[in-house]
């Protein structure tokens, strides 16, 4: 069982997710009269959401007949990769929302500088010259392709 | 007619003129290429420099623009699983395993002769057909873009035939992320949880970016080790030529014919097309078990199809004064600046101009052949940088691209959100193509159907019209195909 609920671990949460989603659709979406007249604003949600709940469903059933037949030690196991990092993905992820985040309060050059040196660390960059220079530059180049060149108003505070 | 393609031709022997197309198409091969820039952008930004310009030059310039950023978005799509443009999301799919398996020069070559031969056949129903197809694009109606968009969905079947159920509930996602937002029959807000950022609704760059290029960083940040790797190199040499592109010669046809359809029907575009020849080519195909993996055919299918739409798009904005997408729209801008506007008056009064730029367009796709491959040397030093320089630099295009589209931070928190998901998902086997299919035509397929209902008053119009009956029957036989052979490979299993 837990090996089963390992696996689909992505399809149970997605299930949990689409369920929620259903029972929020109707005070998500208020339909008016003009709605009787043509496609209720909820028709496409539902029958999406009920589309892929459906899917999700099934595809756990049959995945569990699937396990029930071959065997719980034969089924098709996750193999567990030692050479992946789930910490640098977290942190990758973190590092993307806090770009995110920083990019109004502080503006686009110190937020973007800031982020390409981490990210260029984290990806491995142990060179001095170039985790110094390949930010600042890059991040000067790009403010001024979309700034000046093409009149992007990128999110300027300090600079 | 004849005589009238003559002297356009003449007209496009001079310096202005030449200039216009080569300065279009390096500008256009650049934008393509970056990701987060598009041909749109790039237009734009030209549009003040053909003020000096006369009238055909001018015109040639920015077509020059749009066509060479149609093909160069696949450059970045097959090296670094990039796609430059929306145009470019199927190329990714075969061109990046290619990259992986050393084939790099291959699938670059395939592109860019696939776009090419896309491009003239498209030129040529543009200078040869340009009213029969402009009438033809005028008889669909809402029933029949909406049957367009469900025959569109069907190529989730052969996309996700590993995973099928997984596969249609990724589409539905898709769908699904379309309706976030206001809705575009009714202007009610959906599934907004009162926060602003959904009400502004999902649009398909930020997504895009995020199911390929923040889920392939997020890919590279997992590993370990890491250090000293680089891109897969390309070195150029071993390429596809012409006569190695003749295997594929009515797959090229077909999907040449399938984007000039798509691409004169207005309000659909080059992303919706080459999809349609992705699955179709999937669906027919001898080898379908090496799609996904780096199939030629897939890749030839869905390069010709995007780069078809090109001129395709140009026949209703020029006949009709219909531009079918943005692109079309700001060059028919450009067309009123040059004191013309569309319509029957531009192929009589003004006819050498404009035969001059119908046949101009095909001479753009003679050059864009040269110049392509002087951009796919150039920018095939982009997998001689490595990873800890490269991502962070794609991360950089990917925010700022997001954030162009509309200048917004938003953008950039969908793009995240849709990395996580394109990191996610495919690690228990939900291909992320077909939610891509979904945002694609989500909302086409619903505007179309609430239109259809709203004036027939009855669904059963889709069985009633031609062109819907047509698109319905192939629908069927679509997924007829893909379960019949999903029947039989269980059956040789047993």
């Amino acid at each position: 069982m837990r090996q089963y609920v390992k696996r689909n671990s992505f399809t149970i949460f997605l299930a949990v997710f689409l369920s929620g989603l259903l029972l929020c659709i109707p005070s998500q979406i208020k339909v008016s009269l003009v709605s009787k007249t043509t496609v209720s604003p909820r028709a496409f949600p539902y029958v999406a959401t009920i589309a892929a709940l459906g899917c999700c469903l099934l595809s756990l059933v049959m995945d569990f007949f699937t396990m029930k037949k071959e065997g719980k030690e034969q089924g098709e196991e996750m193999v567990k990769d030692e050479n992946i990092s789930y910490l640098r993905i977290v942190a990758c992820i973190a590092l993307l929302l806090a770009w995110y985040l920083a990019m109004k309060p502080i503006g686009f050059i110190i937020s973007t500088v800031s982020v390409m040196f981490v990210l260029s660390y984290m990806l491995g960059n142990r060179n001095k010259i170039a985790l110094a220079v390949f930010p600042v530059a890059f991040t000067l180049i790009i403010y001024l392709v979309f700034s000046q060149l093409l009149h992007v108003n990128l999110p300027e505070i300090l600079f | 007619m004849f005589g009238s393609i003559a002297a356009g031709f003449l007209s496009l022997l001079n310096l202005e003129a030449i200039f216009g197309m080569v300065a279009g198409l390096a500008v256009g091969l650049s934008f393509g290429a970056m990701p987060g820039l598009n041909a749109t952008i790039g237009i734009t930004l030209l549009l003040p420099v053909t003020f000096s310009l006369s009238p055909g030059p001018a015109m040639l310039m920015l077509i020059g623009v749009y066509c060479g950023a149609t093909f160069a978005g696949s450059i970045s799509a097959i090296l670094i699983k990039t796609p430059g443009t929306a145009a470019a999301s199927a190329t990714v799919l075969e061109g990046y395993p290619m990259t992986l398996q050393g084939k790099a020069p291959v699938a670059l070559s395939i592109a860019l002769r696939g776009s090419v031969i896309g491009g003239v056949f498209s030129g040529l129903c543009l200078l040869f057909l340009a009213p029969q197809v402009a009438k033809l694009a005028l008889k669909f109606g809402a029933p029949d873009y909406f049957m367009l968009a469900v025959f569109g969905l069907t190529i989730i079947a052969s996309v996700s035939s590993q995973h099928l159920l997984k596969g249609i509930a990724m589409a539905a996602m898709g769908l699904l992320a379309t309706c976030i937002g206001i809705d575009p029959l009714q202007g009610t807000y959906r599934l907004t949880f009162g926060s602003e950022i959904l009400a502004r609704g999902v649009d398909l760059v930020p997504a895009l970016i995020g199911l390929f290029a923040v889920s392939e960083l997020l890919n590279q940040c997992e590993k370990k080790v890491m250090f000293m790797t680089r891109p897969p190199q390309v070195k150029m040499g071993h390429e596809h030529g012409w006569r190695d592109m003749m295997k594929y010669k009515w797959l090229m046809l077909r999907s040449s014919i399938i984007g000039v359809i798509v691409g004169a029907c207005p309000g659909t575009g080059a992303a919706i097309a080459a999809f349609l020849s992705y699955g179709t080519a999937k669906s027919t195909s001898k080898e379908p078990e090496k799609y996904e993996h780096g199939s030629e055919e897939g890749l030839c299918a869905s390069e010709t199809a995007n780069n078809a739409v090109t001129g395709a798009t140009l026949i209703p904005m020029l006949t009709l004064g219909v531009p079918g997408d943005s692109v079309t729209a700001v060059l028919m801008g450009a067309l009123t600046i040059q004191g013309l506007s569309p319509g029957s008056q531009l192929f009589v009064k003004y006819a050498d101009m404009t035969y001059g730029v119908l046949v101009g367009f095909i001479v753009i796709q003679i050059l864009m052949f040269f110049l392509g491959k002087l951009a796919i040397k150039t920018f095939s030093h982009l997998t001689k940088i490595p990873y800890y320089i490269l991502l962070p630099m794609v991360m950089g295009f990917c925010v700022v691209g997001a954030y162009a589209c509309s200048n917004n931070t938003t953008d950039i928190l969908i793009a995240i959100v849709f990395g996580v998901i394109g990191y996610l998902a495919p690690k228990f086997n939900f291909p992320t193509t077909p939610m891509l299919i979904g945002i694609v035509l989500g909302n086409l397929a619903e505007q179309n159907l609430g239109r259809t209902l709203s004036v027939y008053g009855t669904p059963a119009i889709l069985v009633q019209r031609p062109i819907s009956l047509f698109f319905l029957v192939l629908s069927m036989i679509s997924v007829g195909v893909v379960l019949i052979g999903k029947i039989r490979g269980k059956k040789v299993e047993v």
